[in-house]
């Protein structure tokens, strides 16, 4: 047994460093999954950023009183049309 | 003899090799600043994290200002192989002549030219894969304004380089840009970063974001009834400003002819100027309502006080002064305010002295600036005592003064607010999502200007501008009292004097009357069809006012009815639901009496309100029928018979 002793502390010595080597390595490699992921994260992050300035285009108010206008054929509402509603059952803002 | 050489061969190699060792250990164990940094930049790399540009929000959350990325191209002139290709290949691509690429890239000397900037990322990635040398692509951040021209005078814009240049962009830019960061880290032989937290790339460093006050709905309405008045009235521009009555939050502000400041560098540098703010100018009789209501405070005039308006004519200083229309005689102090008598206005000048005149304005915000959030903002003009008599004669109907079309719209908040004149806000908060941080901004109080009971009073003369009898009628509103004042100015050029010919049209005014919330001015520069402030600009008001109410779903006040009496909309507690309809009550007489000769209105009302309302009227009814009214002889509007005599005729509902 006592043979074994110096080979067994040589041994722990080898696979330490080695468990080391591979934590340092294993570190490395999620380093490279984690900067890619980030590229993707930033990527996607512009395209709804691009995405939302298409939406608010859309919503522009001149756009939506062209399509009002023009496709839906609606016209502006006179002051007479317009109905007031008002009461506490009512479910509209006050 | 040899042996001497091999010494002095060995001695030589013995001290060469000493000297290696006494560098090698100087470089390697004795520290060595500019070693080390070298050291360092070999296996460290630098990251620039610029900061994104804060988002500018209406007060409903709509984007009006954003920052999206973009990609630009740059060239290396020196790395550039075949120059020809090079020219004509991007010239075909982004649209340009091939000699125009050719003149940015000439000088061999330079290695980085821009060749185009803001490109979308698509267009960008298949000039790259053309694997031109020398051409090269980075990302850069680009301002976008999603709506146009929408409120672009207050926007402002920014420069190639990200910095405000104008508006809120410039006022706020030390905010709105926020702090770029840099980041360094280790890399890889092949110049990867080797990441210790990922969140440096994902946290991107931002500025704060600006939440206005504006309503961008009202704010299109707005520009758009402007643009259409500049058109039809063949007027130079017109500017408008809509505030909330109650805390002079800035609701929307225009002035037309406005610029796009996604290419602001194509618009005439005159359009990129927020007239509301930065202009003065003389605004005529929208200033009589400001002197007459100091003179009711400090007891000089009531509203009922009769003064001779010299039929048209009235001589001071050697200079006559007219009235712009028709000549008048003995006028009430409300109809001096209803039929905009310039000898009226004179007159109570006069009786005020030109030191309470000044005061008054001076009170009301003009001669300096309110302090709104907005760059460039002119405080007017009040020219410093002592005054001749003309100039005070003609400061009282509005001439000789100048003063911002802001600073006019928060002088009438202050009537409508019931006295209190209040700094102009734009800006209501200030947020940084990044880092969580608020900054609010109030509204300031400047000082108590007229106390409750005049700002009633006053309310309640200017209600009757837009009766059928006054000068503005134009600027009513089906089913809301408004109260406003018109405005013709003539106006001054330097040395030449008042020139015939050159107006400025304008109307403001509040409404509803009884409870205000909204202030609107309206100001038409230089009409060429039509000149009246009553013609050219109430109309335009009108249109506002009737989007603006029906935009925050304010249910219609029927004056002259019973209802609006119990309308508890008004009163939103005891002690100012009694005043309220005391106020209500005199405004109801007020306009019934004004109504005398028609025959009122009765349709849908009991038997007990129309006895009710023509309580002290001299009219005599005859009864048919059960129920609510249902139709009148004579119709509602019609002249009263001369016995008074109506018949109503009652139908069960």
């Amino acid at each position: 047994m006592s043979q074994f002793k110096p080979l067994a502390s040589v041994l722990i010595i080898i696979v330490a460093l080695f468990t080391m080597v591979f934590f340092q390595l294993e570190v490395r490699r999620m380093g490279y999954v984690v900067l890619k992921q980030a590229i993707k994260y930033k990527s996607l992050e512009d395209h709804y950023q691009l995405q939302s300035l298409r939406l608010t285009r859309i919503l522009r108010p001149e756009h939506l009183q062209s399509v009002a206008i023009n496709q839906l054929t609606m016209d502006e509402p006179l002051p007479g049309q317009v109905i007031h509603m008002s009461g506490s059952n009512i479910a509209l803002r006050q | 003899m040899v042996k001497s050489r091999f010494f002095v061969l060995f001695f030589g190699l013995i001290v060469g090799w000493c000297v290696i060792i006494a560098r090698a250990t100087q470089l390697q164990i004795l520290p060595n600043k500019r070693l080390a940094e070298l050291e360092r930049s070999q296996y460290r790399t630098r990251i620039d994290l610029p900061a994104r540009r804060g988002v500018i929000f209406d007060r409903n959350g709509k984007e009006l200002a954003v920052t999206v990325p973009s990609y630009s191209l740059y060239a290396d002139p020196k790395e550039i192989r075949n120059q020809w290709t090079f020219d004509h290949i991007l010239a075909r691509r982004l649209g340009y002549s091939p000699n125009f690429i050719y003149q940015k890239i000439r000088d061999r000397s330079k290695q980085f030219v821009w060749i185009d900037r803001h490109l979308k990322k698509q267009f960008v990635a298949s000039l790259m894969r053309l694997h031109l040398k020398g051409l090269a692509a980075i990302q850069e951040p680009d301002r976008v304004y999603p709506n146009g021209n929408l409120l672009s005078q207050v926007l402002g814009f920014v420069g190639e380089d990200g910095r405000g240049l104008s508006g809120l962009e410039l006022q706020y830019d030390h905010l709105l840009k926020g702090k770029g960061r840099t980041v360094v880290l280790e890399r890889d032989a092949r110049g990867r970063p080797l990441l210790v937290n990922g969140k440096i790339f994902t946290d991107t460093p931002a500025g704060y974001d600006l939440h206005l006050t504006v309503d961008a709905e009202l704010q299109f309405k707005l520009e758009q009834e402007l643009e259409k008045t500049v058109r039809i009235h063949e007027a130079d521009s017109a500017t408008g400003v809509v505030l909330d009555a109650q805390n002079s939050n800035i609701l929307a502000i225009a002035t037309v002819p406005t610029f796009n400041p996604n290419r602001a560098w194509d618009a005439k540098p005159s359009l990129w100027r927020d007239r509301v703010v930065t202009d003065a100018f003389e605004p005529g009789s929208v200033v009589k309502p400001l002197i007459f209501s100091k003179a009711i405070e400090e007891g000089i005039i009531k509203p009922n006080t009769r003064t001779f308006c010299d039929n048209g004519h009235m001589l001071i200083d050697g200079h006559i002064i007219h009235e712009a229309d028709t000549p008048f005689g003995w006028l009430t102090t409300t109809q001096i305010l209803m039929k905009s008598s310039n000898i009226g206005a004179a007159k109570v000048a006069f009786a005020m002295g030109a030191a309470r005149v000044r005061e008054a304005l001076k009170d009301f915000g003009f001669g300096k600036p309110l302090g709104v959030s907005l760059p460039g903002e002119s405080g007017g003009f009040v020219k410093p005592l002592p005054w001749r008599k003309i100039r005070l004669a003609n400061i009282a109907f509005g001439q000789g003064v100048e003063a911002t079309a802001l600073q006019i719209a928060d002088a009438y908040a202050a009537i409508a607010n019931g006295g209190i004149l209040r700094t102009p806000r734009i800006v209501s908060e200030l947020v940084n999502e990044q880092t969580g941080k608020h900054i609010k901004i109030k509204s300031h109080i400047i000082r108590r200007v007229i106390s409750p009971e005049v700002a009633s009073t006053m309310r309640l003369m200017l209600s009757m501008v837009t009766t059928s009898e006054g000068t503005g009628y134009n600027a009513r509103v089906s089913g809301y009292p408004v109260a406003g004042k018109t405005g013709t100015a003539q106006v001054a050029v330097p040395g030449k004097g008042y020139v015939s010919g050159d107006y400025i049209a304008s109307f403001v005014g509040f409404l509803p009357a009884n409870d205000p919330r909204f202030v609107i001015y309206i100001v038409v520069n230089h009409p060429r069809d039509g000149y009246y402030g009553a013609e050219v600009a109430a109309p335009v008001f009108s249109e506002i006012a009737s989007f603006a109410v029906q935009r925050a779903a304010l249910p219609p006040v029927l004056l002259t009815r019973k209802s609006i009496l119990n309308n508890s909309a008004i009163a939103r507690d005891a002690a100012t639901q009694a005043q309220s309809i005391a106020r209500i009550r005199r405004m109801a007489q007020v306009l019934a009496a004004e109504e005398k000769n028609q025959t009122p209105n009765f349709t849908g009302l009991t038997l007990r309100e129309v006895l009710n309302e023509i309580r002290g009227m001299p009219i005599h009814i005859q009864i048919h029928g059960n129920g609510v009214v249902s139709m009148t002889v004579p119709p509602a509007g019609d002249t009263l018979p001369a016995n008074k005599r109506v018949s109503i005729y009652l139908k069960d509902l």
